[in-house]
């Protein structure tokens, strides 16, 4: 193959020694080239829509998935806020239920609500010693047994 | 030809125009980007993003069965910015019935173009609610603790009490502010040009650590009961004031602290400091006669004595120009030394604490916790007064021994009846017995190392003696014997100094005392101050027994039925 012909078969235009070009006639390799460069052409543009419409919708899913995550942040974010509020009402209302407790616990409170039933307080103490249950049934102490004493007392 | 030249000309004046601006540009951009870049991020920062603090919740202060005494409850403070409120008449006028506010008054206060002015503070959530409700263009909340002290007067001097801010001024909440009040945290957001959170925003979040919870020693059965006697004591015989202590001798826990007269810490306006005073650590008196335990204990533990040896004892002694009486007259009489005390002649002690000589009486004084704190660490505890015996005077060792020229706390005296009562060892009193976090750990505070102060012996004898005093024909605190138990203890009619004066005037009565003798488990301490009659035995000695019969009761001290009498009274109990 000389050089011409491989310039024809390349589409090129070859280079003259000269500077002048021969008139030549286009061989069939030249004929091929050309009616196969629009083919080409066509196939590259069809290629590079599909490129672009993948990107496109890549694109456009990636966006669309990180619009989702940030709704579902948004929206955990909304979640944890009011599960963060709830715990901190529900703290709020253990305290508030804790003090309730300590004041009716107070023994002021209690001494008073007595006085207010007409409670009074026991003017003698007793003291069981020995096994308790023969103070109900017995009124001797049982053979064999320490036996009880019920002891007035005071303080 | 020209006409090119001028469009160069032109063309290279835009250049150098556009290569100007972007000098400028650039150069703007340069001091925005590079120079100034850190004070215009913190501005940019400042613009977006909002700090909010977040208070640390406030520890509780419990009782010994872990119920509350202090607590803290988030209320909501009301605020106002008036220069944002278009009609404060008409905001006072619905705001004031809510708050039980006078009307003109809030009106007044929300006049004006103020920034920030309180409308009330620490007000209930419920009551804040309603006023968010009238949502009122200026009126602001925010969320604020309040202390609350669920039982009231209940040992309000110990607890203390703690400022608006929620720091401790007073007492425990003072002393242990530090572990109370836990350590803030913050929240740092952004925020949209309308003042909102944004939610997926930049955020940071420092969660606040709450304060530690102090469980005391303190049980509230015998607090309330000690309180209740003291009051009494106080009505019947028109004491100006008073103390009773109760405390384990075996390590020092203080089980009571009794004062009055007293105060509610939820009501601090209604009470003066002299009512906010915890008498028991931080008061001084005379302790009178209690205090001859001491002078016994160095002489039976310097062997210049014991507790049979008979004594040749007159009504009155003279050292130097002063004269020394007992109580009431009585002819020359031989007592044992134990009568001596039980009797409690004051003239027999003066004349042992003779042979023991002025240095080791100090000695013993000292060594019994005379002159310095207890180590309680309480606000305000005083050390006592205990001059040096190179400064007594030449009747110093007469009126020391018998417990005048000497001032302790009662806290103190307390202590060295519970140092004998635990056979001769001391325990240092402590009200905190465990410290809990946050997150539930509970860590049991130390107790300090025993320190022995007299050998087992005498702290036995020293008890027969004491024994006496409420068991024998003659002993001066018979009032305090208490059916079914052994009781020790020790009456003290002391005379009160003046103030700011040489001389005496009013009395202390006073009766420091334990049970059972033979395994103590309570030491309780009574002090009237100027009570009517004056005598220990006829006042303070009765208080001792209520108090010392409830809580022996309470703490399930064992009873030896052969002591106990028939048909009487309960006394305290039943005047509840």
């Amino acid at each position: 193959m000389t050089v011409t012909e491989s310039h024809v078969r390349r589409g090129r235009r070859a280079p003259f020694p000269g500077g002048r070009a021969p008139l030549s006639v286009p061989g069939p390799a030249a004929a091929t080239s050309r009616k196969a460069t629009p083919a080409a052409s066509r196939r590259s543009k069809r290629s590079d829509s599909i490129l672009v419409l993948v990107a496109l919708l890549v694109a456009g899913g990636v966006v669309f998935g990180l619009v989702l995550v940030n709704i579902a942040l948004a929206q955990s974010s909304f979640q944890l806020a009011d599960l963060q509020k709830r715990s901190a009402e529900g703290q709020v209302r253990q305290r508030q239920l804790r003090f309730e407790v300590a004041k009716a616990e107070s023994p002021e409170r209690i001494a008073q609500m007595g006085a207010d039933l007409g409670l009074v307080a026991p003017e003698r103490q007793e003291y069981l010693q020995g096994p308790a249950v023969l103070v109900a049934s017995h009124s001797e102490p049982a053979a064999g047994t320490a036996g009880f004493e019920l002891a007035p007392a005071r303080p | 030809m020209a006409a090119r030249v001028r469009s160069s000309v032109r063309l290279l004046c835009l250049l150098g125009a556009l290569l100007a601006c972007s000098c400028v540009v650039a150069g703007k951009l340069f001091l925005l980007q590079i120079r100034d870049s850190h004070r215009m991020s913190a501005l940019a920062a400042e613009q977006r993003l909002r700090t909010v603090a977040l208070p640390a919740h406030r520890g509780s202060i419990l009782a010994s069965d872990s119920s509350e005494l202090a607590i803290s409850l988030d209320m909501q403070t009301i605020f106002a910015s008036p220069r944002f409120i278009a009609d404060p008449g008409a905001a006072a006028a619905a705001i004031a019935p809510i708050l039980k506010m006078n009307p003109e008054r809030l009106a007044a206060k929300l006049s004006g173009d103020s920034g920030f002015v309180y409308v009330a503070r620490k007000v209930e959530p419920a009551v804040a609610e309603k006023v968010r409700a009238l949502d009122i263009t200026g009126i602001e909340f925010m969320a604020e603790q309040k202390r609350f002290y669920p039982s009231g007067v209940l040992a309000g001097q110990v607890l203390g009490f703690v400022g608006d801010d929620n720091r401790g001024l007073a007492g425990l909440e003072m002393k242990y502010d530090h572990l109370l009040q836990g350590n803030p945290g913050k929240v740092v957001m952004e925020r949209d040009p309308g003042g909102r959170p944004i939610p997926s925003g930049r955020s940071s979040v420092r969660d606040a650590v709450g304060g530690q919870d102090l469980v005391l020693t303190i049980d509230k059965q015998i607090q309330f009961e000690a309180q209740a006697a003291l009051d009494r004591a106080i009505q019947a015989w028109g004491a100006r004031g008073g103390t009773i202590v109760v405390m384990d001798p075996r390590n020092g826990d203080i089980l009571a602290m009794a004062n009055a007269p007293s105060f509610d810490p939820n009501d601090l306006k209604t009470s003066t400091a002299r009512d906010r005073k915890n008498r028991a650590v931080t008061d001084v008196y005379e302790p009178g006669s209690v205090s001859k335990l001491i002078t016994a204990a160095a002489a039976l533990e310097s062997g210049v004595t014991n507790p049979s040896e008979v004594l040749r004892v007159a009504d009155h002694l003279k050292i130097g120009a002063k004269t020394f009486k007992d109580s009431h007259h009585h002819p020359v009489e031989n007592l044992s030394f134990a009568q001596v005390i039980q009797l409690s002649s004051n003239v027999g002690t003066i004349k042992v604490a003779e042979r023991l000589g002025k240095t080791r009486l100090h000695d013993y004084l000292v060594r019994f916790g005379y002159g310095r704190v207890t180590g309680l660490g309480f606000p305000g505890e005083s050390a006592g007064i205990l001059a040096r015996p190179e400064k007594w005077w030449a009747t110093s060792l007469g009126t020391i021994s018998i417990g005048q020229g000497v001032a302790v706390t009662p806290l103190q005296m307390v202590q060295a009846y519970a140092t004998v009562a635990n056979d001769g060892v001391e325990a240092k009193p402590r009200l905190v017995q465990a410290v809990v976090g946050p997150e539930g750990d509970r860590q049991a505070a130390g107790l300090a190392a025993p320190r022995r102060v007299i050998q087992k012996e005498t702290a036995r004898q020293l008890t027969e003696i004491l024994v006496g005093v409420t068991e024998g024909d003659d002993g001066t605190g018979k009032a305090a014997a208490i059916p079914g138990y052994r009781v020790a203890g020790k009456t003290g009619t002391a005379q009160k100094p003046l103030q700011g004066a040489a001389g005496y005037a009013g009395y202390v009565a006073s009766f420091v005392g334990f049970a059972p003798a033979d395994d103590p488990r309570l030491v309780v301490g009574v002090i009237l101050d100027d009570p009517t009659p004056f005598l220990a035995g006829s006042t303070a000695a009765v208080t001792f027994k209520e108090v010392m019969g409830f809580s022996l009761r309470r703490v399930g001290a064992q009873v030896e039925v052969g002591r106990l009498v028939e048909g009487a009274p309960l006394g305290a109990a039943a005047r509840n």
